[in-house]
């Protein structure tokens, strides 16, 4: 075989597993740096197969052109199309996260503003705990095994809630995770087990209701 | 002149058949869009579009918790590396084996055209895409900003809301309502937005309206009725 073609040959191999493999374990941009990485090793060893069977010393000149263009156009086309990618992942993200949290913020909070207000009206005659008027307010939507059923029941399609009650501090807490919202820590330990979710907690006390987004 | 001329005739030639690819490249890609199968599975003059696609494609699915399916992964694979060895190995060869076959016979070569013409499309495509990507992206991020600044509005919107609403729910009488005023409650006070409060005693409501003129006079209202089914509403947005 001539040796242009096992040049050929070995630059296929090279460049396409040098995309594949990695690719393969899911790292598909390492992948295609590592790909540009190998072809340029091609490139050299083809860029100096020509210069060595060129007969005008220009077509030398025109192929180095040539083959250095391509490299640095492709660099800096790859670089800013991962850079965008990290962008536009990072935007749906953030949107998924305020869509999430506005959700929940709506959804909880106000149950338990329903709830303060009953409790309210109800310490005007008698001295009550929060927890007492909450257990009687949410009723059955308060689950054995500290689930929370949301008034909107389709949330929970997307949305989990867990109950919290602490007679020490008469406190009443609803933790809510979304399972599709990464958040800012991703080594963050949700009540559920999960890791890194979107997580917030939403409290009543007899001061009022606090609600805070903890991861 | 006559030499000089022709020295640059092949050059001119293969930038024709290098435009008509082009075109003929375009073509067989928007007929290939009406196909069932996704773009990204044709061979691509850049290749990082094809893996962006992908990129954006999962966080599609990561967004509205689907799972991409294995048969598109590797298609685009495919695809993907076909577009690496075409522009990097097959490409670049034909340059070169066409340069050399064309010094041995003194005249251009068949081969030398089509390497050439590939070569200078392989060249000038991604510079012209890289172009209207970086104009495009500019636009999509000044959107996204003012999109980011809205949201972030409203939520602020929503927490001074609740607040409000605990706050009408403590007060001993009514009638104190009316000294409910923006200036009275620290989070409008310290907000970088402008608020409108209007409290209204006679049905226990307030009306809140945040503004921002750095974009695009955004407005967002809520009502606020402590004592209804619904204790706050967005009444309009704009």
């Amino acid at each position: 075989m001539k040796s242009e073609y096992k040049i050929l040959i070995g630059g296929v191999f090279f460049t396409g597993l040098l995309y594949v493999i990695p690719s393969l374990m899911g790292y598909i941009w390492a992948g295609l740096f590592l790909s540009l990485f190998g072809s340029v090793i091609y490139l050299i060893v083809l860029y100096k197969y020509g210069k060595k069977n060129y007969i005008n010393t220009d077509s030398g000149k025109v192929t180095l052109i040539f083959f250095t263009l391509l490299i640095v156009n492709s660099l800096a086309i790859f670089t800013f199309d991962y850079y965008r990618a990290n962008t536009q992942r990072e935007l749906l993200r953030e949107i998924r996260v305020t869509i999430d949290g506005s959700i929940i913020e709506s959804e909880i909070r106000a149950e338990l503003l329903e709830v303060y207000r009953a409790y309210l009206l109800s310490n005007e005659e008698n001295d009550v705990s929060v927890i007492d008027i909450a257990t009687d307010f949410f009723g059955e939507r308060l689950n054995a095994d500290q689930k929370f059923q949301v008034k909107t029941a389709e949330l929970e399609k997307e949305l989990n809630f867990v109950y919290h009650t602490d007679p020490g501090s008469d406190s009443f807490a609803i933790f809510s995770t979304a399972p599709h919202s990464q958040s800012w820590d991703d080594d963050f330990e949700n009540w559920d087990g999960s890791v890194g979710l979107l997580q917030t907690k939403t409290t009543l006390t007899d001061e009022g209701v606090n609600h805070e987004r903890q991861n | 002149m006559k030499d000089k001329t022709n020295k640059w005739l092949p050059w001119l030639s293969s930038m024709l058949i290098g435009i008509i690819v082009s075109y003929a490249l375009i073509t067989v890609t928007d007929s290939y869009s009406m196909s069932k199968y996704p773009g990204v599975f044709l061979p691509s003059t850049i290749p990082s579009t094809q893996v962006n696609a992908i990129s954006v494609i999962d966080s599609i699915h990561e967004f509205s918790g689907d799972e991409t399916t294995s048969a598109f992964y590797k298609g685009a694979r495919a695809g993907i590396t076909i577009s690496l060895i075409l522009i990097f190995v097959v490409i670049p060869f034909l340059f070169v084996k066409g340069t050399i076959q064309s010094e041995k016979r003194e005249n251009p070569a068949a081969l030398w055209y089509v390497g050439s013409a590939l070569m200078l499309i392989i060249l000038v495509m991604p510079m012209i895409a890289g172009a209207s990507k970086i104009q495009w992206f500019q636009n999509v991020n000044e959107g996204s900003n003012y999109g980011r600044t809205q949201d972030l509005m409203r939520m602020e919107l929503t927490d001074v809301s609740f607040n409000v609403a605990e706050q009408v729910m403590e007060l001993d009488e009514i009638s104190s309502m009316s000294e409910l005023t923006a200036e009275n409650i620290s989070d409008i006070r310290n907000s970088e937005y402008t608020y409108m409060l209007v409290s209204n005693p006679k049905d226990t409501s307030v009306t809140i309206t945040i503004s921002s003129d750095k974009i695009n006079n955004f407005t967002a209202t809520t009502i606020i009725r402590p004592y209804s089914d619904q204790i706050f509403k967005y009444q309009r947005t704009y």
